[in-house]
Protein backbone atom coordinates (compact mmCIF):
# COMPACT_ATOMS: atom_id res chain seq x y z
CA UNK A 1 0.00 0.00 0.00
CA UNK A 2 1.33 3.40 -0.92
CA UNK A 3 -0.79 5.32 1.56
CA UNK A 4 0.72 6.95 4.62
CA UNK A 5 1.55 4.37 7.27
CA UNK A 6 -0.01 6.44 10.04
CA UNK A 7 -3.49 5.90 8.64
CA UNK A 8 -4.78 2.35 8.48
CA UNK A 9 -7.03 2.83 5.46
CA UNK A 10 -9.00 -0.38 5.68
CA UNK A 11 -9.80 0.06 9.36
CA UNK A 12 -11.03 3.63 9.06
CA UNK A 13 -13.60 3.20 6.31
CA UNK A 14 -16.88 1.44 6.88
CA UNK A 15 -16.98 -2.20 5.80
CA UNK A 16 -18.52 -3.10 2.45
CA UNK A 17 -21.14 -5.14 4.26
CA UNK A 18 -22.00 -5.04 7.95
CA UNK A 19 -24.59 -7.35 9.50
CA UNK A 20 -25.66 -7.14 13.12
CA UNK A 21 -28.04 -9.40 15.05
CA UNK A 22 -29.68 -10.44 11.82
CA UNK A 23 -32.71 -12.67 12.22
CA UNK A 24 -35.06 -14.15 9.67
CA UNK A 25 -38.06 -16.39 10.14
CA UNK A 26 -40.18 -18.08 7.52
CA UNK A 27 -43.54 -18.62 9.12
CA UNK A 28 -42.69 -19.99 12.56
CA UNK A 29 -39.34 -21.38 11.44
CA UNK A 30 -36.31 -19.28 12.34
CA UNK A 31 -33.59 -19.65 9.70
CA UNK A 32 -31.23 -16.92 10.92
CA UNK A 33 -30.82 -16.63 14.66
CA UNK A 34 -28.71 -13.53 15.11
CA UNK A 35 -25.91 -13.19 12.57
CA UNK A 36 -23.12 -10.61 12.90
CA UNK A 37 -20.63 -10.29 10.09
CA UNK A 38 -18.33 -7.66 8.59
CA UNK A 39 -16.97 -7.90 5.09
CA UNK A 40 -14.24 -5.37 4.46
CA UNK A 41 -13.56 -3.76 1.11
CA UNK A 42 -11.42 -5.98 -1.08
CA UNK A 43 -12.03 -9.01 1.05
CA UNK A 44 -13.19 -12.41 -0.17
CA UNK A 45 -15.30 -14.27 2.33
CA UNK A 46 -16.36 -17.84 1.84
CA UNK A 47 -19.51 -19.02 3.55
CA UNK A 48 -19.58 -22.71 4.37
CA UNK A 49 -22.01 -25.03 6.07
CA UNK A 50 -24.66 -27.67 5.65
CA UNK A 51 -27.67 -27.06 3.46
CA UNK A 52 -30.42 -25.36 5.44
CA UNK A 53 -27.92 -23.68 7.73
CA UNK A 54 -28.94 -20.20 6.56
CA UNK A 55 -26.11 -19.45 4.12
CA UNK A 56 -28.28 -18.52 1.14
CA UNK A 57 -30.76 -16.66 3.31
CA UNK A 58 -28.00 -14.37 4.60
CA UNK A 59 -26.96 -13.55 1.06
CA UNK A 60 -30.53 -12.90 -0.01
CA UNK A 61 -31.02 -10.57 2.96
CA UNK A 62 -28.01 -8.47 2.00
CA UNK A 63 -29.70 -7.17 -1.17
CA UNK A 64 -33.15 -7.42 0.40
CA UNK A 65 -34.47 -10.12 -1.91
CA UNK A 66 -35.45 -11.51 1.46
CA UNK A 67 -36.67 -9.17 4.15
CA UNK A 68 -35.05 -9.86 7.52
CA UNK A 69 -37.20 -10.13 10.63
CA UNK A 70 -34.87 -7.97 12.72
CA UNK A 71 -31.30 -6.74 12.99
CA UNK A 72 -29.36 -4.23 10.91
CA UNK A 73 -27.69 -4.27 7.51
CA UNK A 74 -25.26 -1.61 6.30
CA UNK A 75 -23.82 -1.44 2.81
CA UNK A 76 -20.71 0.71 2.52
CA UNK A 77 -21.76 2.71 5.58
CA UNK A 78 -25.36 3.19 4.49
CA UNK A 79 -28.03 1.59 6.64
CA UNK A 80 -30.46 -0.26 4.43
CA UNK A 81 -32.27 -2.23 7.09
CA UNK A 82 -32.81 -1.39 10.76
CA UNK A 83 -35.61 -1.61 13.32
CA UNK A 84 -37.63 -3.80 10.99
CA UNK A 85 -37.65 -1.08 8.30
CA UNK A 86 -36.02 -1.62 4.91
CA UNK A 87 -35.19 1.00 2.28
CA UNK A 88 -37.86 1.20 -0.40
CA UNK A 89 -38.55 2.49 -3.89
CA UNK A 90 -35.65 4.23 -5.65
CA UNK A 91 -33.34 3.66 -2.68
CA UNK A 92 -33.95 -0.08 -2.82
CA UNK A 93 -33.33 -0.21 -6.55
CA UNK A 94 -30.11 1.79 -6.13
CA UNK A 95 -28.97 -0.49 -3.31
CA UNK A 96 -29.42 -3.57 -5.47
CA UNK A 97 -27.33 -1.98 -8.18
CA UNK A 98 -24.51 -1.63 -5.66
CA UNK A 99 -24.63 -5.27 -4.55
CA UNK A 100 -24.25 -7.73 -7.40
CA UNK A 101 -25.61 -11.25 -7.08
CA UNK A 102 -24.81 -14.46 -8.92
CA UNK A 103 -27.26 -17.34 -8.57
CA UNK A 104 -26.85 -21.08 -8.51
CA UNK A 105 -28.92 -21.49 -11.67
CA UNK A 106 -27.37 -18.49 -13.47
CA UNK A 107 -30.68 -16.81 -14.26
CA UNK A 108 -29.39 -15.28 -17.44
CA UNK A 109 -32.25 -13.89 -19.51
CA UNK A 110 -32.93 -16.58 -22.15
CA UNK A 111 -34.60 -14.23 -24.64
CA UNK A 112 -31.51 -12.05 -25.00
CA UNK A 113 -27.98 -12.53 -26.32
CA UNK A 114 -25.05 -12.64 -23.89
CA UNK A 115 -24.14 -9.00 -24.52
CA UNK A 116 -27.75 -7.82 -24.23
CA UNK A 117 -27.96 -9.59 -20.87
CA UNK A 118 -25.21 -7.27 -19.66
CA UNK A 119 -26.60 -4.20 -21.44
CA UNK A 120 -30.15 -4.50 -20.07
CA UNK A 121 -29.51 -3.54 -16.41
CA UNK A 122 -27.08 -0.83 -17.50
CA UNK A 123 -29.56 0.86 -19.84
CA UNK A 124 -32.87 0.21 -18.12
CA UNK A 125 -31.66 0.24 -14.52
CA UNK A 126 -28.60 2.45 -14.25
CA UNK A 127 -29.71 4.71 -17.15
CA UNK A 128 -26.34 4.41 -18.93
CA UNK A 129 -26.58 5.58 -22.57
CA UNK A 130 -26.72 2.66 -25.01
CA UNK A 131 -23.35 3.12 -26.74
CA UNK A 132 -21.51 3.26 -23.43
CA UNK A 133 -23.50 0.34 -22.07
CA UNK A 134 -22.56 -1.75 -25.10
CA UNK A 135 -18.88 -0.92 -24.68
CA UNK A 136 -19.06 -1.74 -20.98
CA UNK A 137 -20.86 -5.02 -21.74
CA UNK A 138 -18.23 -6.13 -24.23
CA UNK A 139 -15.46 -5.19 -21.81
CA UNK A 140 -17.09 -7.30 -19.11
CA UNK A 141 -17.65 -10.26 -21.44
CA UNK A 142 -14.00 -10.01 -22.42
CA UNK A 143 -13.05 -10.04 -18.78
CA UNK A 144 -14.83 -13.34 -18.22
CA UNK A 145 -13.41 -14.77 -21.44
CA UNK A 146 -16.57 -14.58 -23.55
CA UNK A 147 -15.84 -11.73 -25.96
CA UNK A 148 -16.42 -14.05 -28.93
CA UNK A 149 -19.84 -15.17 -27.66
CA UNK A 150 -21.38 -11.70 -27.32
CA UNK A 151 -24.18 -12.39 -29.79
CA UNK A 152 -24.95 -15.95 -28.72
CA UNK A 153 -28.16 -16.75 -26.89
CA UNK A 154 -27.99 -18.66 -23.57
CA UNK A 155 -29.51 -21.86 -25.00
CA UNK A 156 -26.43 -22.26 -27.20
CA UNK A 157 -24.00 -21.83 -24.31
CA UNK A 158 -22.70 -24.26 -21.67
CA UNK A 159 -23.62 -23.84 -18.02
CA UNK A 160 -20.19 -22.45 -17.27
CA UNK A 161 -20.53 -19.89 -20.04
CA UNK A 162 -23.98 -18.88 -18.86
CA UNK A 163 -22.67 -18.43 -15.33
CA UNK A 164 -19.83 -16.28 -16.65
CA UNK A 165 -22.38 -14.12 -18.49
CA UNK A 166 -24.19 -13.76 -15.17
CA UNK A 167 -20.94 -12.68 -13.52
CA UNK A 168 -20.22 -10.17 -16.29
CA UNK A 169 -23.75 -8.82 -15.95
CA UNK A 170 -23.38 -8.25 -12.19
CA UNK A 171 -19.87 -6.88 -12.57
CA UNK A 172 -20.88 -4.33 -15.20
CA UNK A 173 -22.77 -2.27 -12.64
CA UNK A 174 -19.53 -1.66 -10.69
CA UNK A 175 -20.93 -3.04 -7.45
CA UNK A 176 -19.45 -2.49 -3.99
CA UNK A 177 -19.57 -6.25 -3.50
CA UNK A 178 -20.54 -9.38 -5.38
CA UNK A 179 -22.57 -12.12 -3.72
CA UNK A 180 -22.28 -15.65 -5.08
CA UNK A 181 -24.94 -18.16 -4.06
CA UNK A 182 -23.43 -21.58 -4.75
CA UNK A 183 -22.22 -20.46 -8.18
CA UNK A 184 -20.88 -23.87 -9.21
CA UNK A 185 -23.41 -26.25 -7.66
CA UNK A 186 -25.24 -26.72 -10.95
CA UNK A 187 -22.11 -27.16 -13.03
CA UNK A 188 -20.00 -30.04 -14.31
CA UNK A 189 -16.33 -30.18 -13.18
CA UNK A 190 -14.97 -28.40 -16.24
CA UNK A 191 -17.48 -25.55 -16.03
CA UNK A 192 -16.81 -25.38 -12.29
CA UNK A 193 -13.11 -24.81 -13.01
CA UNK A 194 -13.93 -22.07 -15.54
CA UNK A 195 -16.20 -20.22 -13.15
CA UNK A 196 -13.91 -20.58 -10.12
CA UNK A 197 -11.08 -19.35 -12.35
CA UNK A 198 -13.02 -16.17 -13.11
CA UNK A 199 -13.84 -15.62 -9.43
CA UNK A 200 -10.16 -16.12 -8.58
CA UNK A 201 -9.17 -13.44 -11.11
CA UNK A 202 -11.73 -11.06 -9.63
CA UNK A 203 -10.24 -11.75 -6.20
CA UNK A 204 -6.80 -10.90 -7.52
CA UNK A 205 -8.24 -7.63 -8.89
CA UNK A 206 -9.43 -6.76 -5.37
CA UNK A 207 -13.16 -7.35 -5.84
CA UNK A 208 -15.11 -7.65 -2.61
CA UNK A 209 -16.94 -10.97 -2.67
CA UNK A 210 -19.03 -13.25 -0.50
CA UNK A 211 -19.10 -16.77 -1.87
CA UNK A 212 -21.44 -19.45 -0.57
CA UNK A 213 -19.79 -22.65 -1.73
CA UNK A 214 -19.17 -26.31 -1.08
CA UNK A 215 -15.78 -26.14 -2.77
CA UNK A 216 -13.42 -26.43 0.19
CA UNK A 217 -10.27 -26.22 -1.91
CA UNK A 218 -11.48 -23.01 -3.50
CA UNK A 219 -12.41 -21.53 -0.13
CA UNK A 220 -8.97 -22.36 1.27
CA UNK A 221 -7.03 -21.03 -1.71
CA UNK A 222 -9.01 -17.97 -2.71
CA UNK A 223 -10.95 -16.71 0.30
CA UNK A 224 -9.35 -14.48 2.91
CA UNK A 225 -11.80 -15.55 5.56
CA UNK A 226 -14.47 -18.15 5.98
CA UNK A 227 -17.62 -18.12 8.05
CA UNK A 228 -19.08 -21.47 8.96
CA UNK A 229 -22.86 -21.47 9.31
CA UNK A 230 -24.85 -24.02 11.21
CA UNK A 231 -28.45 -23.89 12.34
CA UNK A 232 -28.82 -20.16 11.69
CA UNK A 233 -25.71 -18.91 13.44
CA UNK A 234 -22.03 -18.51 12.60
CA UNK A 235 -20.31 -21.17 14.68
CA UNK A 236 -16.80 -20.37 13.52
CA UNK A 237 -15.24 -17.53 11.60
CA UNK A 238 -11.69 -16.62 10.78
CA UNK A 239 -8.73 -16.91 8.44
CA UNK A 240 -9.63 -19.31 5.62
CA UNK A 241 -6.59 -21.56 5.84
CA UNK A 242 -6.78 -21.70 9.60
CA UNK A 243 -10.47 -22.58 9.87
CA UNK A 244 -10.33 -25.17 7.11
CA UNK A 245 -6.93 -26.57 8.09
CA UNK A 246 -7.54 -26.56 11.82
CA UNK A 247 -11.23 -26.19 12.66
CA UNK A 248 -11.90 -25.68 16.35
CA UNK A 249 -15.64 -26.00 16.70
CA UNK A 250 -16.83 -29.64 16.73
CA UNK A 251 -19.49 -28.98 14.09
CA UNK A 252 -17.00 -27.28 11.76
CA UNK A 253 -14.63 -30.17 12.28
CA UNK A 254 -17.33 -32.74 11.52
CA UNK A 255 -18.38 -30.86 8.40
CA UNK A 256 -14.87 -30.43 7.04
CA UNK A 257 -13.75 -34.01 7.69
CA UNK A 258 -17.02 -35.17 6.13
CA UNK A 259 -16.35 -33.09 3.02
CA UNK A 260 -12.79 -34.34 2.69
CA UNK A 261 -13.44 -38.05 3.16
CA UNK A 262 -16.64 -38.35 1.14
CA UNK A 263 -16.11 -38.40 -2.59
CA UNK A 264 -17.36 -34.98 -3.62
CA UNK A 265 -20.32 -35.38 -5.86
CA UNK A 266 -21.35 -32.60 -8.16
CA UNK A 267 -25.03 -32.70 -8.90
CA UNK B 1 -69.02 -29.64 -61.81
CA UNK B 2 -67.98 -27.77 -64.95
CA UNK B 3 -70.73 -25.21 -64.40
CA UNK B 4 -69.31 -24.28 -61.00
CA UNK B 5 -68.37 -20.88 -62.27
CA UNK B 6 -71.30 -20.51 -64.62
CA UNK B 7 -74.48 -18.78 -63.70
CA UNK B 8 -72.77 -16.39 -61.31
CA UNK B 9 -71.65 -13.14 -62.96
CA UNK B 10 -68.55 -12.93 -60.76
CA UNK B 11 -67.19 -9.89 -62.53
CA UNK B 12 -70.23 -7.90 -61.38
CA UNK B 13 -69.59 -8.85 -57.80
CA UNK B 14 -65.90 -7.99 -57.63
CA UNK B 15 -66.43 -4.52 -56.12
CA UNK B 16 -68.83 -5.91 -53.50
CA UNK B 17 -66.52 -8.80 -52.67
CA UNK B 18 -63.58 -6.42 -52.38
CA UNK B 19 -65.50 -4.22 -49.96
CA UNK B 20 -66.52 -7.31 -47.98
CA UNK B 21 -62.95 -8.55 -47.95
CA UNK B 22 -61.75 -5.21 -46.52
CA UNK B 23 -64.56 -5.33 -44.01
CA UNK B 24 -63.45 -8.79 -42.83
CA UNK B 25 -59.92 -7.44 -42.41
CA UNK B 26 -61.21 -4.43 -40.47
CA UNK B 27 -63.18 -6.60 -38.06
CA UNK B 28 -60.14 -8.82 -37.62
CA UNK B 29 -57.57 -6.10 -37.01
CA UNK B 30 -59.72 -3.88 -34.80
CA UNK B 31 -61.07 -6.69 -32.65
CA UNK B 32 -57.78 -8.56 -32.39
CA UNK B 33 -55.88 -5.48 -31.22
CA UNK B 34 -58.62 -4.72 -28.72
CA UNK B 35 -58.76 -8.37 -27.59
CA UNK B 36 -54.98 -8.42 -27.09
CA UNK B 37 -55.10 -5.29 -24.93
CA UNK B 38 -58.06 -6.64 -22.93
CA UNK B 39 -56.31 -10.01 -22.65
CA UNK B 40 -53.05 -8.53 -21.37
CA UNK B 41 -54.70 -6.23 -18.85
CA UNK B 42 -56.92 -9.07 -17.65
CA UNK B 43 -54.00 -11.51 -17.39
CA UNK B 44 -52.00 -9.01 -15.30
CA UNK B 45 -55.07 -8.31 -13.20
CA UNK B 46 -55.60 -12.05 -12.60
CA UNK B 47 -52.09 -12.23 -11.15
CA UNK B 48 -52.55 -9.13 -8.98
CA UNK B 49 -52.20 -9.66 -5.24
CA UNK B 50 -55.13 -7.32 -4.51
CA UNK B 51 -58.04 -9.73 -4.33
CA UNK B 52 -60.89 -7.56 -5.75
CA UNK B 53 -58.83 -6.89 -8.90
CA UNK B 54 -58.03 -10.54 -9.58
CA UNK B 55 -61.62 -11.55 -8.75
CA UNK B 56 -63.06 -9.01 -11.21
CA UNK B 57 -60.71 -10.25 -13.91
CA UNK B 58 -61.71 -13.82 -13.23
CA UNK B 59 -65.43 -13.01 -13.43
CA UNK B 60 -64.89 -11.34 -16.80
CA UNK B 61 -62.90 -14.27 -18.18
CA UNK B 62 -65.33 -16.91 -16.98
CA UNK B 63 -68.35 -14.99 -18.25
CA UNK B 64 -67.14 -14.49 -21.79
CA UNK B 65 -65.48 -17.89 -22.08
CA UNK B 66 -68.77 -19.55 -21.27
CA UNK B 67 -71.13 -17.40 -23.33
CA UNK B 68 -71.72 -18.31 -27.00
CA UNK B 69 -70.35 -15.60 -29.28
CA UNK B 70 -73.56 -15.53 -31.27
CA UNK B 71 -75.62 -14.89 -28.12
CA UNK B 72 -73.25 -12.12 -27.14
CA UNK B 73 -73.62 -10.55 -30.60
CA UNK B 74 -77.41 -10.65 -30.37
CA UNK B 75 -77.31 -8.99 -26.97
CA UNK B 76 -74.97 -6.24 -28.18
CA UNK B 77 -76.74 -5.58 -31.48
CA UNK B 78 -80.43 -6.41 -31.05
CA UNK B 79 -80.63 -6.43 -27.26
CA UNK B 80 -79.03 -3.04 -26.66
CA UNK B 81 -80.97 -1.51 -29.58
CA UNK B 82 -84.21 -2.52 -27.88
CA UNK B 83 -83.32 -0.33 -24.90
CA UNK B 84 -82.20 2.56 -27.07
CA UNK B 85 -78.47 1.90 -27.31
CA UNK B 86 -77.90 1.71 -31.03
CA UNK B 87 -74.55 0.26 -32.02
CA UNK B 88 -73.70 -0.16 -35.70
CA UNK B 89 -73.09 -3.72 -36.87
CA UNK B 90 -69.37 -2.95 -37.00
CA UNK B 91 -69.33 -1.51 -33.47
CA UNK B 92 -71.36 -4.32 -31.97
CA UNK B 93 -69.48 -6.98 -33.94
CA UNK B 94 -65.99 -5.70 -33.09
CA UNK B 95 -66.91 -5.22 -29.45
CA UNK B 96 -68.36 -8.73 -29.28
CA UNK B 97 -65.30 -10.31 -30.88
CA UNK B 98 -62.93 -8.28 -28.68
CA UNK B 99 -64.70 -9.27 -25.45
CA UNK B 100 -64.98 -12.91 -26.49
CA UNK B 101 -61.41 -13.38 -27.72
CA UNK B 102 -60.04 -11.11 -24.98
CA UNK B 103 -61.24 -13.70 -22.47
CA UNK B 104 -59.44 -16.51 -24.28
CA UNK B 105 -56.29 -14.45 -24.84
CA UNK B 106 -56.18 -13.53 -21.16
CA UNK B 107 -55.93 -17.24 -20.33
CA UNK B 108 -53.16 -17.75 -22.87
CA UNK B 109 -51.28 -14.66 -21.66
CA UNK B 110 -51.73 -15.69 -18.03
CA UNK B 111 -50.19 -19.07 -18.78
CA UNK B 112 -47.33 -17.23 -20.49
CA UNK B 113 -46.74 -14.95 -17.52
CA UNK B 114 -46.85 -17.85 -15.08
CA UNK B 115 -44.48 -19.81 -17.28
CA UNK B 116 -41.64 -17.36 -16.61
CA UNK B 117 -39.69 -18.69 -13.59
CA UNK B 118 -39.97 -16.57 -10.45
CA UNK B 119 -36.19 -16.58 -10.22
CA UNK B 120 -36.01 -14.51 -13.42
CA UNK B 121 -37.89 -11.72 -11.69
CA UNK B 122 -35.56 -11.99 -8.70
CA UNK B 123 -32.50 -11.85 -10.92
CA UNK B 124 -33.84 -8.67 -12.54
CA UNK B 125 -34.55 -7.10 -9.14
CA UNK B 126 -31.07 -8.10 -7.94
CA UNK B 127 -29.65 -6.19 -10.92
CA UNK B 128 -31.41 -3.02 -9.85
CA UNK B 129 -34.33 -3.03 -12.28
CA UNK B 130 -37.58 -1.53 -11.01
CA UNK B 131 -40.65 -3.74 -11.02
CA UNK B 132 -42.05 -1.91 -14.07
CA UNK B 133 -38.84 -2.33 -16.06
CA UNK B 134 -38.63 -5.96 -14.96
CA UNK B 135 -42.11 -6.61 -16.30
CA UNK B 136 -41.44 -4.76 -19.54
CA UNK B 137 -37.96 -6.10 -20.35
CA UNK B 138 -37.70 -9.46 -18.60
CA UNK B 139 -41.12 -10.96 -17.91
CA UNK B 140 -43.27 -9.89 -20.88
CA UNK B 141 -40.79 -10.85 -23.64
CA UNK B 142 -40.42 -14.33 -22.16
CA UNK B 143 -44.16 -14.66 -21.57
CA UNK B 144 -44.71 -13.66 -25.20
CA UNK B 145 -42.51 -16.51 -26.38
CA UNK B 146 -44.64 -18.97 -24.43
CA UNK B 147 -47.91 -17.36 -25.55
CA UNK B 148 -47.23 -17.09 -29.29
CA UNK B 149 -48.56 -20.50 -30.41
CA UNK B 150 -51.85 -20.12 -28.53
CA UNK B 151 -52.17 -16.51 -29.64
CA UNK B 152 -51.70 -17.51 -33.30
CA UNK B 153 -54.45 -20.09 -33.02
CA UNK B 154 -56.78 -17.48 -31.54
CA UNK B 155 -55.89 -14.94 -34.22
CA UNK B 156 -56.83 -17.32 -37.02
CA UNK B 157 -59.92 -18.40 -35.11
CA UNK B 158 -60.95 -14.75 -34.74
CA UNK B 159 -60.55 -14.15 -38.46
CA UNK B 160 -62.84 -17.08 -39.18
CA UNK B 161 -65.12 -15.93 -36.34
CA UNK B 162 -65.84 -12.69 -38.21
CA UNK B 163 -68.10 -14.83 -40.43
CA UNK B 164 -70.59 -14.91 -37.54
CA UNK B 165 -71.29 -11.25 -38.36
CA UNK B 166 -73.65 -12.71 -40.96
CA UNK B 167 -76.14 -12.93 -38.08
CA UNK B 168 -76.20 -9.17 -37.67
CA UNK B 169 -75.64 -8.27 -41.34
CA UNK B 170 -72.09 -7.23 -40.71
CA UNK B 171 -71.16 -6.48 -44.34
CA UNK B 172 -68.14 -8.78 -44.33
CA UNK B 173 -67.40 -11.75 -46.61
CA UNK B 174 -69.96 -14.18 -45.27
CA UNK B 175 -72.73 -11.59 -45.29
CA UNK B 176 -71.78 -10.70 -48.86
CA UNK B 177 -71.84 -14.40 -49.71
CA UNK B 178 -75.45 -14.75 -48.56
CA UNK B 179 -76.42 -11.74 -50.66
CA UNK B 180 -74.80 -13.14 -53.81
CA UNK B 181 -76.27 -16.59 -53.16
CA UNK B 182 -79.80 -15.24 -52.83
CA UNK B 183 -79.28 -13.10 -55.94
CA UNK B 184 -78.08 -15.99 -58.07
CA UNK B 185 -79.52 -19.14 -56.45
CA UNK B 186 -76.06 -20.71 -56.81
CA UNK B 187 -75.39 -21.42 -53.12
CA UNK B 188 -72.85 -24.17 -53.62
CA UNK B 189 -70.49 -22.27 -55.88
CA UNK B 190 -70.90 -18.99 -54.00
CA UNK B 191 -70.06 -20.49 -50.61
CA UNK B 192 -67.19 -22.50 -52.03
CA UNK B 193 -65.70 -19.29 -53.41
CA UNK B 194 -66.26 -17.53 -50.09
CA UNK B 195 -64.60 -20.49 -48.35
CA UNK B 196 -61.61 -20.26 -50.66
CA UNK B 197 -61.19 -16.59 -49.80
CA UNK B 198 -61.14 -17.42 -46.06
CA UNK B 199 -58.64 -20.18 -46.75
CA UNK B 200 -56.44 -17.83 -48.76
CA UNK B 201 -56.47 -15.41 -45.83
CA UNK B 202 -55.99 -17.85 -42.97
CA UNK B 203 -53.40 -20.24 -44.37
CA UNK B 204 -50.70 -17.58 -44.94
CA UNK B 205 -51.52 -15.99 -41.59
CA UNK B 206 -50.92 -19.32 -39.87
CA UNK B 207 -47.64 -19.74 -41.72
CA UNK B 208 -46.56 -16.22 -40.84
CA UNK B 209 -47.26 -16.76 -37.14
CA UNK B 210 -45.35 -20.03 -37.20
CA UNK B 211 -42.37 -18.21 -38.64
CA UNK B 212 -42.64 -15.53 -35.96
CA UNK B 213 -42.71 -18.27 -33.32
CA UNK B 214 -39.56 -19.89 -34.71
CA UNK B 215 -37.71 -16.59 -34.88
CA UNK B 216 -38.69 -15.69 -31.33
CA UNK B 217 -37.45 -19.03 -30.05
CA UNK B 218 -34.18 -18.60 -31.91
CA UNK B 219 -33.77 -15.37 -29.92
CA UNK B 220 -33.70 -13.19 -33.06
CA UNK B 221 -33.82 -9.46 -32.41
CA UNK B 222 -37.27 -8.52 -33.75
CA UNK B 223 -38.02 -5.26 -31.94
CA UNK B 224 -36.44 -2.01 -33.16
CA UNK B 225 -34.75 -1.43 -29.81
CA UNK B 226 -33.12 -4.85 -29.78
CA UNK B 227 -32.03 -4.44 -33.39
CA UNK B 228 -30.42 -1.14 -32.47
CA UNK B 229 -28.55 -2.63 -29.52
CA UNK B 230 -27.40 -5.68 -31.50
CA UNK B 231 -26.24 -3.36 -34.28
CA UNK B 232 -24.22 -1.38 -31.76
CA UNK B 233 -22.72 -4.58 -30.39
CA UNK B 234 -21.60 -5.66 -33.87
CA UNK B 235 -20.20 -2.23 -34.58
CA UNK B 236 -18.24 -1.97 -31.33
CA UNK B 237 -16.91 -5.50 -31.78
CA UNK B 238 -15.70 -4.64 -35.26
CA UNK B 239 -13.81 -1.46 -34.55
CA UNK B 240 -13.34 -1.82 -30.82
CA UNK B 241 -10.56 -4.31 -30.23
CA UNK B 242 -8.61 -1.52 -28.52
CA UNK B 243 -11.44 -1.56 -25.99
CA UNK B 244 -10.14 -4.74 -24.46
CA UNK B 245 -6.48 -3.85 -24.30
CA UNK B 246 -6.56 -2.18 -20.91
CA UNK B 247 -9.11 -4.34 -19.16
CA UNK B 248 -7.12 -7.51 -18.76
CA UNK B 249 -3.62 -7.99 -17.41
Amino acid sequence: MSTSPSRPVVESESPAIRLRALRKSFGGHEVLKGVALDIRHGEVMSVLGRSGGGKSTVLRCVNLLERPTSGTIEIDGETIFADGEAVRGQKLVRLRRRVGMVFQNFQVFPHLTAAENVVLPLVHGAEVPEPEAVEQALRMLHRVGLADKALRTPDTMSGGEQQRVAIARALALNPVALLFDEPTSALDPESTREVLGVIKELAADGMTMVVVTHELGFARDVADRVAFFDDGVIVEEGDAQEVIGNPRHPRTRAFITGMETEPHTVH
Amino acid sequence: MNDLFQGVPWADYVPDLWAAFLSTLSYTVVSFVAAAVIGLVTALARLAKFRPVSAAAQIYTETFKNLPLITELYILYFGLASVGVNLSAFQAGSLGLALFYGAYLSEIFRAGLRGVPKAQREAAYALGLSSGRTLRHVILPQAARIAVPGTSTMMVDLLKGTSLMVAIGGGELMTQGTLIASDTFRALQVYIVIGLIYLALCAPLSRLMLRLERRMHAGDALSPSRRRVCGLIRQVRQDGTALYASSRS
